[in-house]
């Protein structure tokens, strides 16, 4: 095996792991790693030695994975149906208090985490996957997914927010968060 | 804090601003929304490690890079030698036949389908092992991390005996759950006497008058706790 393949196959768990939360299924995932590999080792020569190998392979990584999501049609939400911001839920005396204590809270959603990460969009998702599990910078995660700095922290936002969101609803319906009683105050609903 | 902070409030969590913008965007928070963002980092990393947590990578690197294989020609003696390797193995399954019954590890999700007589839900299910007085309840999955949705039930002939199966994929990958009788030839032969379906089963656990076998290519004991959630 040369030094090239041997880099991949060093981090070849981390790679398949990615691919995996990306696409959520076992063939595709699998497909997609094969064709990553392989669409990286027929363009070796145009990695540069000493650059960042691994930035490298998640761009081609990634780029597999959109195709891929495309093909079987999961884009999750657009930009457009954004819910509340961080800002928002910060104000939401039912998600402080829930995540006062991450652990326990991330502990009774359980699998909700992974159901919340296939419902946001591909492009959130990368993001947050490149960010979160991959602890790349904006800045490299810019370079992997070809887009402006800004829009990473764009998708980053929104995706979080729309993953906490997510994780809220199904706190409050499964009972694991009670929501504050609401009062009526000056004529308006206010949760206390 | 005006709605625009959102990227802002992000980059800070990920340590991605710089020190004057800390500074401005620290000057705009309360005690209680900097405590807030102290529990969010730590609620980001929960996060992490939760999708750190998958599966691991079972392909062969030097398969990915191998073009698909170009027909090989044979000469004669060796297509003989095949084709008499091949009559040999043939007369040996007939000779020593397994049918169904020998162990085998679940490798594709189809596979698993086709053995599946029930729906796919925890209802479906409960109704199944009811039916055939088994009493097992499935119940809502327990949080962890391993992600597991049902295919179904079935019966496999072991040992002679029906033995019901129950049908999951965790983590995509599929996984079976033999619902054994205790005491049964069936649960003797898995899990004592014969090798091949020792090798077989990953985890067991007992659960009243049933013990709990699990078969599956992927880590999938946490079905056990599934199963013996009430």
């Amino acid at each position: 095996m040369d030094e090239f393949l041997e880099q991949i196959e060093k981090r070849k768990d981390e790679f398949y792991r990615y691919i995996y939360r990306n696409v959520w299924d076992t063939s595709v995932a699998e497909d997609v790693f094969s064709s990553a590999v392989l669409a990286a080792y027929k363009s070796k020569s145009k990695f540069k030695p000493g650059t960042n190998f691994r930035a490298w392979m998640y761009r081609i990584i990634t780029n597999k994975c959109f195709v891929a999501n495309r093909e079987i049609g999961r884009r999750g939400g657009s930009l457009e149906e954004a819910g509340d911001s961080l800002i928002d839920l910060a104000q939401n005396k039912d998600y402080t208090e829930a995540v006062s204590t991450p652990e326990d809270f991330l502990a009774q959603c359980g699998d909700e985490v992974l159901m919340a990460m296939k419902k946001i969009s591909t492009m959130e998702r990368s993001c947050l996957l490149l960010k979160t599990m991959e602890n790349f910078s904006y800045k490299e995660i810019a370079g992997i997914l070809e887009i402006p700095f800004g829009t990473v922290m764009t998708h980053l936002a929104r995706g979080r927010a729309k993953l906490r969101k997510i994780l809220l609803e199904y706190a409050v319906g499964e009972g694991i968060v009670k929501p504050s009683p609401i009062e009526f105050k000056n004529g308006e609903r206010n949760a206390i | 804090m005006k709605k625009e902070d959102d990227r802002n409030w992000s980059a800070y969590m990920d340590g991605e601003l710089s020190v004057s913008e800390i500074e401005e965007f620290e000057t705009q928070l309360s005690d209680a929304e900097l405590q807030h963002l102290k529990n969010e980092q730590k609620l980001e990393e929960g996060i992490g490690a939760i999708l750190n947590d998958g599966p691991s990578c079972t392909i062969n690197i030097l398969d990915c890079i191998n073009e698909a294989p170009k027909p090989k020609k044979f000469n004669r003696s060796l297509t003989a030698i095949i084709t008499f390797a091949a009559a040999a193995c043939i007369a040996l399954v007939f000779m020593y036949p397994r049918g169904a019954s020998g162990p085998k590890v679940p490798q594709t999700v189809a596979e698993l389908k086709k053995l599946s007589i029930t729906g796919n839900s925890l209802d479906d299910i409960n109704k199944y092992l009811n039916e055939r007085n088994i009493d097992l309840e499935l119940t809502k999955f327990m949080p962890e991390h391993h992600e597991k949705t049902i295919i179904g039930a079935g019966v496999e002939i072991i040992g002679g005996e029906e033995v019901v199966t129950l049908m999951f994929t965790c983590c995509g990958r599929p996984a079976k759950v033999y619902v054994l009788p205790r005491g049964s030839s069936a649960e003797k032969l898995i899990l004592e006497d014969d090798k091949e379906w020792k090798s077989s089963i990953q985890a067991q656990a007992k659960k009243g008058d049933y013990r709990l076998a699990v078969s599956s290519p992927h880590n999938s004991e946490s079905l056990l706790a599934y199963i013996n959630h009430t």
